[in-house]
């Protein structure tokens, strides 16, 4: 099962790292799609297949909150699972969000073990 | 601020600069730190942090720093690549305000963090956060990097 996945955040620098550290979790990946806010990433979802998203929740113009509530109410984007990748340590957030779909919630910064952890337990992936 | 305040700034400026960046660092007394100045180029990244507890974050040092930075989080950037500097001291940024807000408000309230700015400034501007009193001094790498983290209200 090879992987087409959405990274969005605001900082070019941090979508390279999290697509950097995707590579390293050996998880195949087919595609990698980025986008700078929520606004951008619906439009990307709108036009292109995509597997999992991740997303931080601060940034400007629609950030990751929104981003998912938007996603919730609708049909084929709500299927979608989502990431978060952020700076925030809040449980309360962290709660607030998994009510929303989120489906896991990693602190910056992330290791290509913890992201490789959490991706082959949201989708299913066996070890061969 | 208190000592154990300016400790746990000092920690986690440290630590976030050495797991996210592999940039080493040490706290440096003003005095000495005067001694270093320059007319290099600066930069301030600041952000604002909200809801359980509210306040600011502001990290000044030299352009070079910033490269360092990104060089070193993105394994390699072309010389000269402006926004990319800028982008990584915003980042560093963002995840030392996280785990600050974190560490001092704990992990129930809900805080709410701007996106960093970043805006050029100059020696005297620099020199006068170097000299406030809640700032903390750094060197980074044998740069000097400014850190004043103020909370405004809990």
């Amino acid at each position: 099962m090879s992987l087409n996945v959405l990274i969005v955040d605001d900082s070019k620098v941090v979508r390279k790292i999290i697509s950097k550290t995707l590579k390293l979790t050996g998880i195949a990946i087919s595609e990698i799609h980025d986008a700078s806010n929520g606004k951008e990433a619906l439009e990307v979802m709108n036009d292109e297949w995509i597997d999992i998203v991740f997303t931080d929740i601060n940034m400007p113009i629609m950030g990751g909150v929104e981003m998912v509530e938007k996603m919730d109410k609708d049909g084929l984007m709500q299927t979608i699972p989502v990431i978060v990748i952020s700076t925030e340590g809040s449980e309360t957030r962290i709660e607030q969000l998994t009510q929303k779909g989120v489906k896991a919630y990693l602190r910056k910064p992330v290791t290509p073990e913890k992201l490789r952890d959490v991706v082959k337990d949201i989708l299913g992936i066996k070890d061969e | 601020m208190s000592e154990q305040f300016n400790e746990i700034v000092e920690e986690t400026y440290i630590e976030t600069l050495e797991n996210l960046a592999f940039v080493f660092s040490d706290k440096m007394d003003k005095e000495e730190a005067l001694e270093m100045l320059d007319d290099s180029e600066f930069y301030l990244s600041s952000m604002t942090f909200s809801g359980g507890l509210e306040g600011r974050l502001k990290l000044a040092t030299v352009r070079e720093v910033g490269g360092i930075i990104a060089e070193n989080m993105l394994g390699g950037v072309e010389d000269g690549n402006e926004n990319l500097y800028i982008d990584s001291l915003k980042e560093i940024t963002n995840v030392i305000c996280g785990k600050l807000v974190t560490e001092i408000a704990g992990t129930e309230p809900i805080i709410d963090l701007s996106v960093p700015e970043v805006t050029t400034i100059d020696r005297d501007n620099f020199k006068e956060m170097l000299t406030d009193k809640g700032s903390l001094v750094f060197n980074s790498e044998e740069y000097l990097v400014v850190v004043i983290f103020k909370i405004e209200k809990k």
